[in-house]
């Protein structure tokens, strides 16, 4: 490297070229399909709720691809796979897009681990949301710590991984011309 | 600001801003969910989607479905032949007790004919296999592996061997789904079997008892009591086992007494349920017009009292020839008046939380 390091960008992923849609909906597939394993019982409260990830990830870095719209589609259709009230995962999912519109532009001026913060405090406040309006809706709210916990904690575990794998197409378009 | 992920025209006003798109969005959700949770007008929307969703779903549960075969067939060999002599021990004393019923049940037949009292529909029940249990944490329900292709309907009782589990409350083509009777709000007519009392049981959520409302103190609810349903909805077959009476609290200020019980059905590990099929369902509005003479006089006769007395329900799965007619109707002369003078019940077809009246 000939530059000084004060030159160089704070991170790569805002030079990179806008991903390919049939790669946003490829990936929403998979997220999806993830969702949908079957778990037993005692593993349910500790299910991934990947879609939440990967919309999350696509509003924060092609919020002109996939934004409030997209996230309530995949909620009425998440909604409907689960077999839950209409309308709940897409209150959820409509949370989480407005988060990511809101922080992204904070977000992506930080490097990946204290992304990794964010993205936990907007999955948690999104959560804390949506059981605060299922209760006032008229739902019952007797339920494990684990579904409030669950979500903050895979955000954690599991942001650098899905950004890693989100990125990857458009990391392998990027490196032959640079 | 630029940021080269957005696209050319990202200053230029890309209509409401994010706040406002938001809120509707909210809005718009919020308003599923209380149309969902109030009235069934989405349930055509719920299962178009549903019919869209199958390939996924069916792709993503093939490999598990097919380990859990796997795994079934390669069982060890020790545990198989000890669950072979428990089953063939359990046939012997169920053989033994059917032997029993059938002859009771002829007896019942011929003391009911005598007495004229309409008989119930026939009943068939349907092995079903849990494919999942809900995943979300506010609601009570479970998938099973058959709809209406194999003739489930909705409000169809659901039991496994220790009780009633819960009410078939949607339908789809291959599979249904079931309200579990701990479902907040969810109510079954019942009886105390020991002194014959009727109430109205209801879920209060997961983890939380059932709880019997509106008992008065001269119900005489104690702790032990067996709830057995009442059959007075023509869902839930009579006589079958709901909940034990677990905790029996007198209120002095208040009319009622609090009574919570505990559901006898294996509720949540029960992986084979039994869904209860009426075959006819039609007749039970209303008594078969045979020799009714007009139907003014139809209109002045009583209904004839279902639950007048009891009687054993066809439990065992029946083979009823297609298009069978149901059992000649009593004649409605003066018989049920003698029977019983309580008022004409309106028997409604399947209600889901059906409406009974303690009787005094």
């Amino acid at each position: 490297m000939t530059d000084s390091p004060s030159l160089r960008p704070i991170g790569n992923t805002s030079f990179m070229k806008p991903p390919q849609k049939r790669f946003i909906a490829v990936s929403f597939l998979v997220a999806f399909m993830l969702d949908l394993i079957p778990l037993s019982d005692a593993l349910i409260p500790y299910r991934v709720d990947f879609v939440a990830l990967v919309l999350l990830y696509w509003c924060t870095f092609a919020p002109n691809r996939v934004g409030l719209l997209i996230a309530f589609l995949m909620g009425v259709l998440v909604d409907v796979a689960n077999a839950s009230l209409f309308g709940q995962h897409a209150c959820n999912y409509v949370l989480i897009a407005f988060g990511a519109l809101l922080l992204r532009h904070r977000m992506l001026s930080f490097p990946l681990w204290q992304q990794t913060l964010f993205v936990a405090l907007i999955c948690e406040a999104c959560i804390a949301l949506t059981f605060i309006i299922r209760a006032l809706v008229g739902n019952d709210i007797a339920v494990s710590p684990a579904y409030l916990i669950v979500p903050a904690v895979a955000a954690l575990i599991l942001w650098a991984p899905i950004s890693f794998i989100l990125q990857y197409p458009q990391r392998k378009a990027a490196s032959p011309a640079a | 600001m630029y940021t080269p992920t957005s696209e050319p025209g990202f200053h230029l006003y890309n209509g409401p801003s994010i706040h406002a798109r938001s809120v509707f969005f909210l809005l718009l959700s919020l308003a599923l969910m209380i149309t969902d949770s109030h009235y069934s007008t989405l349930k055509t929307l719920r299962s178009a989607i549903e019919l869209a969703l199958a390939p996924v779903k069916g792709i993503v549960q093939t490999p598990i479905y097919i380990s859990n075969k796997i795994s079934f067939y390669t069982k060890d060999r020790a545990d198989l032949i000890k669950e072979n002599e428990d089953l063939l021990q359990q046939l012997l004393l169920t053989g033994y007790a059917e032997q029993r019923l059938s002859s009771l049940q002829e007896e019942n037949a011929q003391l009911k004919e005598l007495l004229n009292v309409r008989k119930m529909p026939d009943q068939t029940l349907l092995t079903v296999e849990v494919l999942e249990s809900g995943t979300d944490p506010f609601l009570q329900k479970v998938t099973i592996d058959k709809g209406s292709s194999a003739g489930v309907t909705e409000g169809a009782a659901v039991l496994d061997p220790y009780g009633v589990v819960g009410q078939v409350t949607r339908v789809m083509f291959s599979r249904a789904e079931v309200t579990l009777i701990v479902e907040r709000n969810f109510m079954i007519p019942i009886r105390n079997e020991r002194n014959g009392k009727r109430g109205i049981l209801s879920g209060a959520g997961a983890g939380k008892p059932l709880e019997l409302r509106f008992v008065t103190a001269d119900a005489d609810p104690r702790v032990g009591d067996r709830l057995v349903t009442s059959g007075l909805d023509n869902i839930y077959p009579l006589g079958l086992s709901v909940a034990v009476i677990t905790a029996v609290q007198p209120n002095a200020e208040a009319l009622f007494i609090n009574v919570t019980a505990t559901p006898t059905a294996h509720i949540s590990d029960e992986r084979y349920l039994l869904v209860v099929r009426s075959e006819n369902p039609e007749p039970v509005d209303r008594p078969v017009e045979a020799q009714s003479p007009t139907a003014a006089d139809q209109e002045a006769t009583p209904k004839p009292e279902i639950n007048s007395l009891p009687y054993t329900p066809e439990v065992y799965p029946k083979a009823v020839p297609a298009g069978t007619t149901p059992a000649p109707a009593p004649a409605p002369t003066a018989k049920p008046q003698q029977n019983k003078p309580a008022p004409p019940k309106p028997a409604s077809a399947a209600p889901k939380t059906p409406v009974t009246k303690e009787t005094p």
